[in-house]
């Protein structure tokens, strides 16, 4: 037996974050009498440090464990960032688990199994890596999603995101199964072989395959084209579902309601961005070859999920619901950035990339932001309806202020995030051919600044209404998670360029040939 | 190995698979459904043996039919209601013309396609390949499948765990269903619901 070398190394953060989970839900085990809040904060603290110095350590490492996952500035960019988005939500949900929910160890537990598997996801480059960190992710959301057990809500939206979920990973797997059937391998793109599958890959299989269809001197493994396009099918029904991307957007709004808050906000955050991560570098680096036999299918898609998003969203009543469609209309924005992949030379495909994790980003930031702010709302009253904001600017005006910056940088407004991060998607998918994209996405824009107004009316231009209508205040935690996040909002609206160049660098990884 | 038996392995193997498969669907009563996936599941050993997987044909023997299976079979026996009220569908023929459609892409597929000649050539022993990949290259993809179980088994005895807080309401929901008698005379320390007004 050829031993390989393992370099464990490489692999260190997410070692440290599978043991430091399972102490945090040891530690609440055993030690009962120390106050929950302490395992919260102690697991923030903890993401925090970690991401520092995978910061400091992993950037421009660039190699691969194993050849099964990529330890790239890409996978480095993501694991920050993830870790980022984790402690955030844990941070904000510190008061929330306290008053409402019970088992705080394995609450910040899973948080942190999700965001282990969040990180797996974005580093894979092997098929089977890729859907073990996949259900990795998923199976920690579906706990998390029912932790409210005696909430029927929370009931319903897990069991509902359990079963669909489960539905699609099947049928992703499926697709994958049948894609390893035509190209003979599970690894993407090899770029240093290891000697271990000694240069066959995916992108190289799916080349010679498209190379051969154009040049039929080239010898042509049979055809497999029906083959490819069914995997293909499978593969982005499969990835639909886990980024609810229309049709397959069924479960978000009852997952998104029913999940305890701190949950939403990670899931229509760090899911999302997981499951966009990995659609990236899986479309990027594996599948680009075969880019003209899905780049039309995902423009339908993204088409589909911007309008229907964005238009549902109209007819919402619940914050939470509001916020579920909202996400499925940006969703449909980020899939104008695997589409724009689809382009005339490997730079423009990776101007493509950039756009998609700048948006995804900005996105994600404003999102945690307008979550954060509903949670210190929540923690207070106990109400999630958009009628129950009604003369927040009164009762505590700070919040009314990041929540309406939060919602203009989610409509796209200038000087937020979502400005500057929808111009440059919007943009790139003019330059890369996919014009009616760009059009359909500005309209949609409008469209989605009425509804995210209707929040902010509510909020301003109503008193206080119901028995509770005193000021309270925000706790300096809660306050201070709040404030970084509108720094962050900011700086990418107005100062994207060290962001942009960043970003730049490491999805210059995806593209071997570049 | 004769071609003959290989071809009539094959197709009686393949018949004992969909034929379960379709079963399943088919029939009404839930724990007949779970008999019949033991027999599909029967159906995809002996295919894995056609193919001289015979490591994967015992693991599908001793994990699904032995371990999923009876799993199954004990959470139809302990959810007394799952076996019951599984009246025919409206939805019924549209379904059954959509899967009509989608075997029938399957089929053109698999037919149309050329999917050439296995690629790895022939296997050795089964069990020390899969062994030594499990912690040679894939050792990482095996210890993601290990972590997923801790969470999935962490999460799954919170969330079915019934904590001493939740014992009223628990109690409740029951007398609500009907599975426990609603208490007689002063039904003070529960907390009142439909079930109970009797």
């Amino acid at each position: 037996m050829d031993v390989i070398d393992l370099e464990y190394a490489l692999i260190i953060p997410e070692l440290v974050l599978a043991s430091f989970a399972t102490l945090i839900v040891a530690g609440a085990l055993i030690f009962r009498r120390v106050p929950q809040e302490v395992w919260g904060y102690l697991s923030a603290a903890g993401l925090v440090v970690l991401l520092v110095l995978t910061a400091v350590f992993y950037i421009n490492v660039n190699d691969d464990f194993a050849n099964v996952l990529a330890v790239d500035n890409y996978t480095v960019l993501f694991r920050v960032f993830f870790l980022g988005i984790a402690a955030f939500a844990i941070l904000a949900g510190v008061q929330f688990a306290g008053d409402r929910l019970r088992h705080h160890g394995e609450f910040y537990g899973l948080i942190m199994f999700a965001t282990l598997g969040m990180m797996l996801l974005a580093a894979s480059r092997e098929l089977i890596t890729a859907y073990l960190s996949l259900e990795l992710m998923s199976f920690s959301l579906y706990i998390l999603v029912g932790f409210n057990k005696l909430n029927p809500f929370s009931n319903e939206g897990s069991l509902k995101y359990l079963l669909l979920g489960a539905f699609s990973s099947a049928l992703f797997l499926y697709g994958l199964s049948i894609l390893y059937g035509v190209t003979g391998t599970t690894t993407y793109s090899a770029i240093e072989p290891d000697g271990i599958e000694a240069g066959r890959n995916i992108a190289q299989q799916l080349g010679n395959f498209s190379a051969a269809t154009i040049d039929s001197a080239l010898p042509i493994p049979g055809d497999v084209r029906p083959a490819i396009i069914v995997a293909l099918v499978l593969i982005v029904a499969g990835l639909g579902f886990k980024v609810s991307a229309v049709p397959f957007h069924q479960w978000t709004p009852d997952a998104y309601q029913g999940a305890p808050l701190p949950i939403t906000a990670f899931l229509s955050a760090a899911g999302k961005a997981a499951a966009f991560a990995f659609f990236l570098r899986l479309f990027s680096e594996a599948l680009l070859p075969a880019a003209a036999e899905w780049s039309w299918l995902i423009a339908v898609i993204a088409a589909l999920t911007m309008i229907t998003g964005n238009l549902v969203a109209l007819r919402q009543t619940n914050m939470k619901r509001l916020m579920a469609y909202s996400s499925i209309g940006q969703v449909g924005y980020l899939l104008i950035g695997i589409v724009a992949l689809d382009a005339g030379s490997l730079a423009e495909s990776q101007d493509a990339a950039t756009a998609l994790v700048l948006h995804l980003l900005g996105y994600v930031a404003t999102n945690v932001l307008v979550f954060t702010a509903l949670i210190a709302f929540y923690n207070r009253t106990g109400k999630d309806d958009i009628v129950d904001l009604r003369g927040l600017a009164e009762r505590q005006p700070m919040l009314a202020l990041l929540l309406s910056i939060a919602l203009f940088s989610l409509a796209g407004m200038p000087l937020f995030a979502g400005f500057a991060t929808k111009f440059v998607i919007f943009q790139v998918a003019a330059s890369n051919g996919h014009l009616w994209l760009a059009v359909i996405g500005v309209t949609v824009s409008f469209v989605s600044l009425y509804y995210y107004l209707m929040v902010i009316k509510q909020m301003y231009l109503y008193k206080p209404e119901g028995d509770d209508t005193g000021r309270f205040s925000v706790p300096a935690p809660m306050m201070g998670a709040l404030a970084v996040l509108t720094g962050a909002v900011f700086l990418v609206g107005l100062y994207p360029a060290p962001l942009f160049k960043a970003i730049d660098a490491s999805t210059a990884m995806l593209f071997p040939g570049l | 190995m004769s071609d003959v038996g290989f071809h009539l392995a094959f197709w009686s193997l393949s018949a004992l698979t969909i034929g379960g498969a379709l079963m399943i669907i088919v029939s009404r009563n839930l724990i007949h459904a779970v008999i019949f996936l033991i027999l599909s599941f029967i159906g995809v050993a002996g295919l894995f043996i056609t193919l001289s997987a015979d490591f994967l044909a015992l693991v599908q023997i001793l994990v699904y039919v032995g371990a999923i299976a009876v799993l199954m079979l004990f959470a139809i026996l302990l959810t007394p209601r799952a076996a019951r009220d599984n009246e025919e569908s409206l939805m019924r023929y549209p379904a059954m013309i959509l899967m009509g459609l989608v075997i029938a892409a399957g089929v053109f597929v698999a037919l149309e396609t050329d999917w050439g000649p296995m690629r790895e050539g022939a296997i050795g022993t089964q069990a020390k390949i899969i062994g030594e990949s499990l912690i040679n290259q894939y050792v990482l993809p095996f210890e993601i499948g290990a972590v997923m179980l801790t969470a999935a088994l962490v999460g799954a005895i919170a969330l079915a765990r019934q904590d001493d807080e939740d014992l009223p309401i628990h109690t409740a929901s029951l007398i609500e269903e009907g599975v426990l008698p609603p208490p007689d005379g002063d039904a003070a320390d529960a907390p009142a619901g439909p079930g109970d007004d009797s």
